[in-house]
């Protein structure tokens, strides 16, 4: 018997369609499922156990004792951090961020407040230049050079009106245009010291070449000789040769010690290199000069006053030595005529020391005379680069003569110390552009042949920015150009201080 | 969806997800350059990336509910869908990007390898829904409609027991019970075939669902059943009850199958099952071998629902995961943003 058609299809219910594929009841379970674990997790991170999770990276060494807690160190809650975040950029906010950090931990210095345009410096964030976040072996101190440049290389933007004549723009440091000439080298020595470096470096340091006053050994007292001999065998007869440690002598101890004076003059001692020896001692005449510059017993230094009351003290003789020396000098004459001779001569060449002042004319600038300084403060800096910090332990590699070429001039010839003293004897930027090269390529091209020594061109290589005082100074002048209340802000900041 | 088809359509998103990495990482190396360093989420270029990936990411989300307002005819499901895969692998580059190329702490590193998890199972479900459905129109010639498949294997035991009712008469007693199953349909009982000794006609027996719609259009699948030789009745029967309806009825919710599992093992694959056929039909006469046939043939359909089972699986699981997984990206989204703001 057939079955009908409609008889047949009946036996099949075709209204599965409306029931509910397992798959898509999967789908929507797993789906609620997602929603509720998203939800759970968002509150968790919203309450105190989950912040940490909130950072954004590991904190620098310097901080990491913070990664699980203590965003409230830095962080002020719905405040931004930097200046240039969106949606909450505003004098007040970076400024009160600002203090959480100094107030806490950083009582950090300025830079020029009293030259920059207060609501400049008032915008600047910690955060804008050091970066955190960005895991531990980040170093927070290694800047960009757009945190420089980003104010420097705009000075009308910067600068207070009375000194934007005197600041010059900077874009980097490898364009001829990039960066100016150093300040420091474009001026005249106000140093008031007699000196001739080219004469001193010269062998025996004549005046001109094959001068007979050329000094020898034999010149020397005994217990100078062996400081200038340099570890070589003391002959007498043989001229001085001196090096540059011979008079400049480093800020550390043991950094001069071992260095040849081919060493010093020409390659440098790069295992001694270390940032601790930053510049050098000031020249003592003791130490450096007296050797060769005897002033007859007489000390160095003294005022007018003094020097007369040294003078006569000097005037009367060691009878007994003087015996043994007339006997070796003038054996025929008698001993009462020697003894006269010798202490008129001494009076004289004495009186005439504090007269006449030939000596200290030498290598001083003569105060007036009736003041009570023979010569006048000697001047020299003792640090050249007022703007940047050096350091010639960090340079030990490069030889004297590459940045100060000057006093190796050699020149034949007489020399004039007064003219050669009113030059700085520090080469300009172009001598630290051989080898503080910006480019990434051209510095390894360089390094690769091995022509010269490379090294960065970062603005922090050499510049610091936390020069001035601390920053309280810079808030009350935020507050005033901004308009809002400073005491409100201080017992906001005490409140969050309390740990 | 296939890639095969549309093509112009998906180079069109293509074109534009590609535009917009490269606009975007070209923007972000340009202002790294200026800066002096890696720029952050926080930086006018983090932000606008970062902005254009979560928009993405909420478009993305959109596709779901957009199937309950089919009815708002919001623009062809094709373009949808392009749109979704195209702009959706997007968002991994884009979201990298605004990152400054860091995943950050652990909330943000988070939700980042989250989002790579999406997009890893969103290609596999692509790559699933390519490859598996040409695999089963080529391989799953008896292919039926998933949901339906326990409710075919039903009516295929029904028509098989009306079968060989009406090939070798009722099941004799004294071998294994059948499962016990309802008839949906209105009953039907299966005469058994006789010979016309008067025209020599045999009066054939439709087996199975005949479709007839208009004229004649649908398939139609008769086979007839001459005289069997009763002696094979019992052999059937027998290998029926215990074996073939227990392996097409298995697994099956709600039914109590009797068979034993050593008895299944027969016709576990179909090479088991060809071999079990093949002895079968030696034991029995050559009129039977039609219906073995039949029997045979509801088998291999038992196989190939089974493999249409798996590949149902593969084609379709990965959704809950992606789905659930979007969920929580879209959430723990929200809440980024909401922190980058408080603390950007």
């Amino acid at each position: 018997m057939k079955q009908t058609g409609k008889q047949l299809a009946a036996r099949i219910d075709r209204r599965y369609y409306l029931g509910v594929d397992p798959y898509v009841r999967m789908k929507r379970l797993a789906g609620l499922g997602g929603l509720a674990i998203g939800i759970l997790y968002s509150c968790w991170v919203f309450t105190g156990f989950g912040s940490p999770q909130i950072s954004s990276g590991d904190l620098s060494h310097a901080h990491s004792a913070w990664n699980e807690h203590g965003c409230e160190n830095c962080h002020l809650p719905n405040v931004p951090i930097r200046p240039d975040a969106w949606g909450g950029h505003s004098i007040k906010n970076v400024a009160l961020n600002n203090n959480q950090c100094n107030s806490k931990c950083h009582s950090v210095s300025d830079h020029f407040a009293d030259r920059t345009i207060p609501n400049v410096l008032a915008t600047e964030s910690c955060s804008e230049c050091h970066r955190e976040h960005l895991g531990k072996d980040f170093q927070l101190s290694n800047l960009a050079d757009q945190s420089c440049t980003r104010c420097h290389q705009d000075v009308e933007r910067s600068a207070m009106a009375s000194d934007q004549n005197r600041v010059r723009p900077v874009y980097n440091f490898s364009d001829a245009d990039g960066h100016p000439e150093f300040r420091s080298v474009k001026v005249e020595d106000p140093g008031t010291i007699k000196f001739s470096h080219i004469q001193h470096l010269r062998l025996g340091q004549p005046k001109s070449i094959g001068d007979e006053t050329a000094k020898k050994f034999q010149d020397l007292e005994a217990d100078f000789r062996e400081r200038y001999s340099h570890g070589q065998t003391i002959q007498l007869e043989s001229l001085i040769q001196l090096n540059c440690n011979d008079c400049h002598e480093a800020d550390i101890a043991d950094f001069s010690a071992g260095l040849s004076s081919e060493a010093s003059r020409t390659q440098g001692n790069q295992a001694k290199q270390s940032n601790n020896h930053r510049l050098y001692k000031p020249v003592s005449f003791e130490k450096h000069c007296m050797a060769c510059h005897n002033l007859d017993g007489v000390p160095h230094g003294l005022n007018r006053e003094q020097t007369q009351a040294a003078v006569k003290k000097l005037i009367p003789v060691n009878q007994l030595d003087f015996l043994t020396k007339k006997n070796q000098v003038q054996p025929e004459l008698p001993f009462n005529e020697a003894l006269k001779q010798e202490l008129s001569e001494r009076e004289t060449r004495l009186t005439q020391l504090l007269n006449d002042e030939t000596q200290c004319k030498k290598c001083h600038v003569l105060a007036p005379s009736d003041s009570l300084q023979i010569v006048q403060a000697s001047n020299v800096p003792k640090r050249w680069f007022k703007q940047a910090v050096f350091s010639h332990g960090a340079h030990s590699m490069v030889a004297c003569k590459d940045c100060h070429p000057q006093p190796f001039a050699g020149t034949e010839g007489k020399i004039d110390a007064e003219i050669e003293s009113n030059q700085v004897m520090i080469e300009g930027i172009e001598s630290c552009r051989k080898c503080h090269i910006q480019n990434d390529e051209k510095r390894a091209k360089q390094f690769e042949a091995g022509t010269a020594h490379v090294a960065t061109a970062d603005c922090i290589d050499c510049h610091r920015y936390h020069v001035d005082p601390p920053r309280e100074n810079r808030l009350n002048a935020a507050s005033e150009s901004a308009g809002f209340d400073l005491e409100k802000v201080r017992t906001f900041l005490s409140q969050g201080v309390q740990r | 969806m296939l890639l095969g088809r549309n093509q112009k359509l998906h180079c069109v998103f293509a074109g534009l997800a590609t535009l917009l990495i490269l606009g975007g990482a070209r923007w972000y190396a340009y202002s790294s350059h200026i800066a002096g360093r890696w720029v952050g989420g926080g930086s006018p270029v983090g932000l606008v990336l970062g902005t254009i990936a979560a928009s993405i990411i909420g478009f993305e989300l959109l596709l779901w509910p957009r199937k309950r307002l089919r009815r708002k005819k919001l623009g062809p499901t094709r373009i949808w869908l392009a749109a979704h895969l195209w702009f959706g692998l997007a968002t991994g580059p884009l979201a990298y990007i605004h990152a400054g190329y860091r995943f950050g702490g652990t909330f943000t590193s988070f939700l980042m390898w989250l989002l790579l998890f999406v997009l890893a199972s969103g290609v596999y479900g692509w790559i699933m829904q390519i490859v598996i459905p040409r695999w089963m129109l080529g391989n799953l010639p008896s292919e039926t409609i998933t949901a339906q498949i326990d409710d075919v294997l039903i009516q295929n035991s029904l028509d098989a027991r009306r079968m060989l009712t009406v090939a070798y008469g009722p099941k004799p007693e004294g071998l294994t019970k059948l499962t016990n199953l309802n008839e949906q349909s209105t009953s039907y009982k299966g005469n058994r075939t006789v010979r016309d000794p008067a025209t020599g006609e045999y009066q054939q027996i439709v087996v199975g669902a005949v479709q007839r719609r208009g004229p004649q259009r649908g398939r139609s699948a008769m086979n007839t059943i001459q005289e069997v030789d009763p002696a094979d009745a019992r052999i059937v029967w027998n290998e029926f009850a215990a074996l073939v309806e227990p392996f097409l009825l298995r697994s099956i919710p709600g039914l109590l199958v009797p068979a034993k599992k050593t008895e299944q093992e027969k016709l576990r694959t179909r090479q088991k099952t060809i071999e079990y056929f093949s002895l079968l039909r030696e034991s029995c006469s050559a009129s039977s071998a039609s219906i073995l046939d039949r029997l045979e043939e509801l088998c291999e359909k038992r196989h190939q629902f089974d493999v249409q089972r798996k590949a149902q699986a593969w084609l379709h699981s990965w959704i809950a995961v992606h789905a659930s997984a979007s969920i929580i990206l879209g959430v723990l989204l929200l809440t980024h943003i909401i922190l980058a703001i408080r603390y950007m």
